[in-house]
C-alpha cells in the first residue's frame, strides 16, 4: 500500500513537472520544449545557411534553378511563370515564414488568436477600419483576372509546399517563442499584406484636428498655420510648370462639424513625418556613362527581419531584380535589363471622414440628402487565445465603415466618432497587375501602362530607361474634389460632399525628360499652386527635397558611386535655413560662458548630422525646445490648436514674422518676444542635455544621443540589432533616426550592361540564428552600398555566386 | 554503459518522434525495468538526460548555434554574450526532468513488484 501511494505521488509529481515545463508562463516560452536541443530553439541555428543542392517542391512542372549569391539572395530561373512564382513563394517562406504570417495576422486583426487578449484592441481596430473588407474587395476585383489568380495560386502553393513539409523542430523560432504553429497561406493573406502597406502609407488624417482648430480659432488661423502650399517647398514637379485647365467639381455646400468633446491630443513634434522616402533620376547628360541613373530609398519603420526580401526573378519574357514584399509575388522596387523604377510615398489625401447624422439614438439610419439610409453590419469574429471568441458587429455606410459610432477604448484620437470612412484602399485594386507589368516593362510606354493600375497606395514613381528617358509620376487613384474638400470633416448627409470621381490617370502630376536633367521626390508637395486638381495639403516638409535638388542641379559626370554617397548625405537644410537667425538672437543675449561655448560651436558647424559630432545634438534639441515653446501653450488644454503646425510654418514665422502673437507664452503673465523664447529654449535644451547625458562630453555626440534602433518585428528582446551610431537624421537625405530610416537603398545605372548597388538594414534570412539575418546592417549604417548581382542566365559564372540549388517537382 | 544507452536512446526517439518528452519517457522506462535502488535510478536518469541534452546543446552551440544562443540569452535576461550559459541550463533541465522521471519509474516498479511478486522473490 505504501509503495502504491509513493508511486502515485511520484507520477503526480512527474506529471506536474512535465505540464509546468511545457506550458507558457506569461510571455515566456514553454521552457522544456524551447530548450530541448532536438526540437527547441537550438535548431534555429546557422545550419540553415547551408544551401541544399536539390529541393523538391510539390507541383513544380519543370526544373527551376536557384543561384544564391554571397548575401544569400536567391536568383530564381524558371522555364515558366507558374514555376517561377511557386518557387518565389517557397523560397520566401523558407526565409521569412513567420514575418509573412505575423504581418498578415496584424493586418487582418487575427493576432489575438495566437498571442491572446493583450492584443485584442489592436485586432478590433483593424476590423473596425475595414481591413478584412478591403482585402475581400481586392480579391473580388481580381476574380475575373485569370492570369492574376493563377499567379497568386502558384505563389501560395509554393508557400504551402514549404509549410506542409515543415516539422515542428524546424519552425521559425518566433513560433516556438510564442507557442503556435504556422498556417497555410492564401490569396486572402496576400490581399491583407497589400492592405497593410496601403494603410501604413496612406492611413492618416488631420480632418478632426483641423475641424476643431477651425471651430476654436477660426479660418484665418487655419490659413496662416496650415496653408495649402507650405513654405520653402520645391515641389516634385517644379513650380511654374504649365498645366491644362480641368473642370472643378462643385464645392460642397457645407463642411461637417466635429462633435463636442475633447481632443484630438496634438503632440508638438517638429518632425511629424513617420514615413518618408527619397527617389531621383539623373539623365544621361549629367552622368559619366551617358545613361540615366535611378536612386531610391523608401523610409519605413525599420525592423528585423528586414521589411523587404531581395530576389531576382527570371522566366521567358522576364528578368527582374529588386526587393519583394515577403508574402506577395513579384518585385516591388527594382530594375530589369531595360528599365528601373523606384517609389516614394505620394502623401496625397485618399482618406476622408464623413460626419454622420443619425435618425435617432439607436444609430441604425443616417441622413443622406432628403432620405435616411440604413447602416449595414459586418460580423467580425476574433478568436482569442485562452479566451472566448469576441464578436464585433462593425457598422458600414454606403461610403465605407463607421469605425467608431461612439467613443470607446482603442480609438486613435485622430479618427472621429460618428464619422464614416472613405478610403481608396478599401476599393478593388489592380496593384498586383501593375507590379506584374512593371516587372516586364521594356520601355517608357510599358512603364506608363503598368503604373496606371497602381492605385493605392499612391506613390511618386521614378523611371529610368536604357533608352535614355527619365520621368517621375505622382501616381495613384486620386479622388476628384474641389479645392480643400476633405481637409475638414465632411458632412455625410450632403451628397455633394462625396467624391465626384477620379483624377484622370493621364492628368496626375508628372514630368518627362525635363530640361534640367533630373527628376526627384521626397514626399513634398507634388506641384505648385497652379495644378488644376486638388490632391491634398499635408505633405512632407521641404528639407530633403530641396537638398536633393540643389545637389543634382550642379552635379555633372555623375557615377553610381556618387549617387550611393548622396543617399548618405546628412546636411540639414533646416539647420542651414534657421540657425543663422537663431544665432543672431543668441549673440545679443546674456549667456553664461558654457552656453556661449555651445552657441559658438553651432556657429562653426557645417550643418552636417555626423554621428561623431555634438552640434547636431545641440541644434536638434534646441529646435525641439523652441518649437515646443512656441506651440505647447496653444496645444495644451485651453489652447485653440488641435493640430500642431509643422516645422516649415514655424520656421517661416521665425524668419518672417518676429512679432507673431504665437511667440507669446500664454501660460505666463508676461508677453514674450521671439528673442525671449529663443534664449529660453536654448538654455532649456542645454539643461536637458546635461541632465540626460551629463556635462558636455563625447556622450553628446549625435550617434550616441540619437541612435538608430532596428528592433524585432514582434518586439521580442534579443532579436533586434544593437543601437547604431549613424550619420543622418530626420529631415536629411539619410533620414535614419530612432526606429525609422531607409528600408532599402538602391542605385541603378542603366545602359547596355545595367549595374546596380544596394543596401538593406538587415539581411536575406528571417532566422535570427542565421548570419544572413542582419549581415547588411553594418554596411547600411556606414552608408556603404554593395553591388547587386544581376545575372543573365542560371549558368552565368560569377565569383560572388555562393551555390546553386535545383528545384524539382515532387514525385 | 546503461547511462550512455539511455542518452543515445533519448536523442534517437526525440529526433524520430519529434517530442521532448522522451527525455522523461526513456529514464522512466529504464527505471521501471532496472532492479536498482531509487537513488541509483534517479542518478542514472539524471546523468542520461543531462548528458544527452548537454552534449547535444554543446554540439549545436559550437557548430552553428552561437548566434541564436546569444540572442536567446538576451531574451531570457541572462545578458548579451552569455549564450554558453544556455548550454548549461539545457543540460540541467534535461537532468532534472530525467531524474524526476526515473524516480517515478523506480517507484512504479516498487509498487508493481509489491502487487505481483515475482516467482523468484
Amino acid at each position: 500500500m505504501k509503495n502504491r501511494l509513493k508511486a502515485i505521488f511520484a507520477l503526480l509529481v512527474l506529471a506536474a513537472a512535465l505540464w509546468a515545463l511545457q506550458a507558457r508562463h506569461g510571455s515566456l516560452p514553454p521552457l522544456a520544449t524551447f530548450l530541448d536541443p532536438v526540437n527547441g530553439f537550438w535548431r534555429n541555428n546557422a545550419a540553415s545557411d547551408a544551401i541544399p543542392e536539390t529541393l523538391s517542391i510539390a507541383g513544380l512542372r519543370g526544373q527551376v534553378t536557384v543561384v544564391w549569391d554571397d548575401r544569400h539572395v536567391p536568383h530564381i530561373f524558371a522555364a515558366n511563370e507558374d514555376d517561377l512564382y511557386r518557387a518565389q513563394g517557397y523560397l520566401t517562406a523558407r526565409d521569412r515564414l513567420w514575418q509573412m504570417d505575423f504581418l498578415s495576422r496584424y493586418a487582418g486583426g487575427r493576432l489575438a488568436e495566437v498571442i491572446g487578449p493583450r492584443v485584442l484592441e489592436m485586432d478590433l481596430l483593424q476590423r473596425r477600419l475595414g481591413m478584412t473588407w478591403g482585402a475581400e474587395n481586392f480579391l473580388k476585383g481580381i476574380a475575373g483576372d485569370a492570369a492574376m489568380r493563377r499567379i497568386l495560386t502558384a505563389y501560395c502553393n509554393g508557400v504551402n509546399a514549404y509549410v506542409d513539409a515543415l516539422k515542428p523542430a524546424a519552425y521559425p523560432v518566433e513560433y516556438k517563442i510564442l507557442g503556435y504553429a504556422p498556417s497555410r497561406w492564401t490569396p486572402f493573406d496576400i490581399a491583407l499584406l497589400l492592405k497593410y502597406m496601403a494603410w501604413d502609407l496612406t492611413g492618416y488624417g488631420n480632418e478632426l484636428g483641423l475641424t476643431r482648430t477651425r471651430q476654436a480659432a477660426g479660418e484665418a488661423v487655419i490659413d496662416a498655420l496650415f496653408p495649402f502650399f507650405a513654405p520653402f517647398q520645391d515641389p516634385v514637379i517644379p513650380a511654374g510648370t504649365a498645366w491644362a485647365p480641368a473642370p472643378s467639381p462643385p464645392v460642397p455646400s457645407r463642411n461637417g462639424a466635429a462633435r463636442p468633446g475633447a481632443g484630438p491630443v496634438a503632440a508638438a513634434d517638429p518632425f511629424g513625418e513617420p514615413v518618408g522616402s527619397n527617389n531621383w533620376v539623373v539623365a544621361g547628360k549629367k552622368t559619366k556613362s551617358g545613361f540615366p541613373i535611378l536612386c531610391d530609398d523608401p523610409h519605413l519603420q525599420l525592423t528585423l527581419p528586414s521589411i523587404w526580401y531581395e530576389v531576382q526573378l527570371s522566366a521567358p519574357g522576364l528578368n527582374v531584380r529588386g526587393v519583394s514584399l515577403p508574402g506577395a509575388p513579384g518585385v516591388v522596387i527594382g530594375f530589369n535589363e531595360k528599365i528601373a523604377w523606384g517609389v516614394t510615398n505620394a502623401g496625397s489625401d485618399v482618406l476622408d471622414f464623413f460626419q454622420l447624422r443619425f435618425r435617432d439614438s439607436r444609430q441604425r439610419e443616417y441622413a443622406w440628402g432628403e432620405t435616411w439610409r440604413p447602416l449595414t453590419w459586418r460580423r467580425e469574429e476574433i478568436r482569442v487565445r485562452g479566451n472566448k471568441t469576441v464578436v464585433e458587429n462593425v457598422p458600414y455606410t454606403h461610403l465605407g465603415p463607421l469605425p467608431f459610432a461612439a467613443s470607446r477604448p482603442g480609438r486613435p484620437d485622430w479618427i472621429p466618432e460618428g464619422a464614416a470612412m472613405r478610403w481608396t484602399g478599401h476599393d478593388a485594386s489592380a496593384i498586383l497587375d501593375a507590379l506584374y507589368r512593371l516587372n516586364r516593362a521594356r520601355g517608357y510606354e510599358d512603364f506608363k501602362a503598368a503604373i496606371a493600375g497602381f492605385d493605392c497606395p499612391a506613390q511618386n514613381f521614378a523611371y529610368a530607361g536604357s533608352d535614355g528617358r527619365i520621368a517621375i509620376w505622382h501616381n495613384g487613384k486620386f479622388p476628384l474634389r474641389a479645392r480643400g474638400q476633405g481637409r475638414y470633416l465632411l458632412d455625410g448627409s450632403d451628397p455633394q460632399s462625396e467624391w465626384a470621381g477620379w483624377v484622370p490617370m493621364d492628368r496626375v502630376p508628372h514630368s518627362e525628360d525635363p530640361e534640367r536633367g533630373f527628376v526627384s521626390s521626397a514626399n513634398q508637395s507634388p506641384t505648385g499652386d497652379a495644378y488644376p486638381y486638388y490632391l491634398g495639403w499635408d505633405y512632407g516638409t521641404f528639407e530633403r527635397g530641396r537638398r536633393i535638388n540643389e545637389l543634382l542641379e550642379t552635379a555633372t559626370g555623375i557615377s553610381g558611386a556618387d549617387m550611393a554617397r548622396m543617399q548618405g548625405d546628412a546636411l540639414s537644410l533646416r539647420a542651414r535655413t534657421i540657425l543663422p537667425r537663431l544665432l543672431a538672437i543668441l549673440n545679443t543675449a546674456p549667456l553664461t560662458a558654457v552656453e556661449r561655448e555651445r552657441a559658438e560651436g553651432l556657429a562653426r558647424w557645417d550643418f552636417v548630422h555626423r554621428a561623431e559630432s555634438t552640434e547636431p545634438t545641440v541644434f536638434s534639441r534646441f529646435f525641439v525646445e523652441l518649437y515646443k515653446a512656441i506651440w505647447d501653450d496653444d496645444l495644451e488644454r485651453g489652447g485653440k490648436l488641435f493640430l500642431a503646425p509643422k516645422a516649415d510654418v514655424t520656421m517661416d514665422l521665425i524668419l518672417g514674422d518676429a512679432g507673431s502673437p504665437f511667440f507669446d507664452d500664454a501660460a505666463t503673465p508676461e508677453k514674450e518676444s521671439l528673442a525671449d523664447i529663443v534664449v529660453r529654449a536654448f538654455r532649456r535644451a542645454l539643461a536637458l542635455l546635461q541632465e540626460e547625458r551629463g556635462a558636455f562630453s563625447p556622450r553628446w555626440r549625435w550617434g550616441q544621443a540619437n541612435p538608430v534602433v532596428i528592433g524585432h518585428l514582434g518586439r521580442i528582446p534579443g532579436l533586434g540589432a544593437p543601437a547604431l551610431a549613424v550619420s543622418g537624421g530626420r529631415g536629411v537625405i539619410n533620414a535614419a533616426s530612432g526606429g525609422h530610416g531607409p528600408s532599402w537603398r538602391m542605385v541603378v545605372e542603366l545602359g547596355p550592361g545595367v549595374k546596380a548597388w544596394g543596401s538593406l538594414p538587415g539581411g536575406a534570412a528571417g532566422n535570427p540564428g542565421s548570419r544572413f539575418y542582419d549581415d547588411g546592417v553594418r554596411d547600411w549604417a556606414a552608408g556603404r552600398a554593395v553591388e547587386l548581382l544581376f545575372l543573365r542566365s542560371a549558368a552565368e559564372a560569377h565569383p560572388r555566386i555562393a551555390a546553386r540549388t535545383s528545384l524539382r517537382g515532387k514525385r | 554503459m546503461i547511462i550512455a544507452i539511455q542518452a543515445v536512446l533519448i536523442l534517437i526517439l526525440e529526433i524520430g518522434l519529434q517530442s521532448w518528452l522522451w527525455v522523461a519517457g526513456v529514464p522512466l522506462a529504464f527505471a521501471m525495468a532496472a532492479p536498482v535502488s531509487s537513488a541509483r535510478a534517479c542518478g542514472r536518469g539524471a546523468a542520461a538526460g543531462g548528458l544527452s541534452w548537454l552534449l547535444a546543446g554543446l554540439y549545436l552551440y559550437l557548430t552553428s548555434g552561437r548566434i541564436i544562443a546569444g540572442r536567446m540569452a538576451v531574451m531570457f535576461g541572462i545578458g548579451a554574450g552569455r549564450g554558453w550559459l544556455l548550454v548549461l541550463l539545457t543540460g540541467l533541465l534535461g537532468a532534472l526532468v530525467a531524474a524526476v522521471a526515473a524516480w517515478a519509474g523506480s517507484a512504479l516498479r516498487a509498487a508493481l513488484r509489491g502487487a505481483h511478486p515475482s516467482p523468484q522473490a
